[in-house]
């Protein structure tokens, strides 16, 4: 783990606060965070394509209700951590599909687990309500350190397995994961037109 | 409502969602956003608030650009029930703020997830790629160039951005007044 690395598990724990937990205006998406993560890893080119591949990907998933959407910041960390780290960039957006995936499923059992914490804080608050300004400090503290520690575990093993599956990985394979790699702006733009149609009928 | 409060409830409301959770939703959020208000509203008689607080920690869940309304309309009715002479009138006045944070939520929800979610995310998506591909940025290639440039990074992204936001937080800023000025029989969604 160099200290490129390290700092974009930072920035990415903190970014990724803008998906649901503070802010939500939007430098969290995927045409906005990638770019500005590859300035760090020092390939704009693939944090363009990676941003603009995350985006296209996620595109029909919206945060509604209960519904989370795999975060475009892990999956544009990741991918951009473990192409920094030397593996091919398909394959390293292959894995941050997968982790951002993964990324989602945890956040939905941390939210689960969430309840008897926050149960103790409605408590606290009924009692002396200006305890509320501690219990949304604490809430985006956590969600920063929880962030940032599977982010860390994500890029740490992420930057030796991807690159070691590079190496391994048959010629057939390797093409096939390129053109799948290939086809995810067509499926994404291909999801986005039923976005633009009309909503009633 | 003064300028002062009004932006503390615009600055409070980036935090709306941060004890999101399955339970009760946006409720932490909703009394940690209102806070500033009920604390002015209740300067004189501070033994109420934990009452008041207990009801704002019910179910609330909604859209976070479009809660202002929520803010600026359950507000407004505060004062009314902090106004209250008698048992019957705040039974009254309470039952109606109930009514306009329910009926208010699913609204403003409703509006924000198909304007924000729905519409403007994809539509400023397009956007940013429409620059890219126009500024020569083809990222359906492969082999990409190494050194572009410095506009290249940040002109699409920064376009989707602001044209965003400039309709997120114009509604976000906007939706507190509008939401205190009308009155709870005209509140969007409001049983009558």
């Amino acid at each position: 783990m160099t200290p490129t690395l390290f700092l974009l598990c930072v920035l990415a724990a903190f970014a990724e606060l803008d998906t649901t937990y503070a802010f939500q205006l939007t430098f969290s998406r995927g045409i906005i965070i990638a770019p500005l993560f590859s300035l760090l890893t020092g390939d704009v080119m693939a944090g363009i394509q990676v941003g603009v591949f995350t985006e296209l990907l996620f595109a029909d998933v919206n945060p509604l209700g209960g519904i989370l959407p795999p975060s475009a910041v892990v999956c544009s960390a990741v991918t951009l951590a473990v192409h920094y780290a030397g593996a091919a960039l398909y394959l390293a957006f292959l894995f941050g599909v997968i982790t951002a995936i993964l990324f989602a499923i945890a956040e939905k059992y941390r939210r689960r687990l969430r309840f008897r914490w926050l149960i103790y804080w409605e408590q606290k608050i009924i009692k002396k309500p200006r305890k509320v300004n501690r219990a949304v400090c604490v809430s985006l503290l956590a969600s920063v350190i929880i962030n940032f520690l599977l982010l860390f575990v994500a890029i740490f093993i992420g930057s030796y397995a991807v690159v070691w599956l590079g190496s391994v990985l048959p010629g057939q394979a390797q093409t096939a994961c390129k053109l799948a790699y290939l086809a995810v702006p067509w499926i994404g733009l291909a999801a986005l037109i039923p976005e633009f149609r009309l909503k009633t009928r | 409502m003064n300028f002062k409060l009004h932006a503390t409830l615009f600055l409070r409301s980036f935090f709306l969602q941060t004890c999101w959770n399955y339970r009760k939703f946006q409720n932490i959020g909703l009394v940690f956003v209102m806070w500033p208000f009920l604390k002015k509203l209740y300067r004189q008689d501070p033994d109420a608030l934990p009452a008041v607080v207990e009801r704002y920690l019910q179910n609330f869940n909604t859209h976070p650009a479009t809660a202002s309304f929520c803010f600026g309309a359950l507000a407004k009715q505060e004062e009314e029930i902090a106004r209250v002479k008698t048992a019957e009138e705040l039974e009254e006045q309470t039952e109606q703020w109930e009514g306009i944070k329910r009926s208010l939520s699913i609204t403003t929800a409703s509006i924000g997830d198909r304007l924000f979610w729905g519409t403007l995310k994809p539509f400023t998506l397009l956007v940013a790629l429409f620059i890219w591909l126009v500024s020569g940025v083809n990222f359906f290639e492969l082999q990409l160039p190494k050194e572009p440039s410095f506009w290249y990074v940040f002109s699409a992204g920064a376009v989707a951005f602001i044209s965003f936001n400039a309709v997120a937080l114009f509604v976000k800023w906007k939706g507190i007044s509008m939401g205190y000025a009308i009155s709870a029989q005209r509140t969007p969604g409001y049983p009558i």
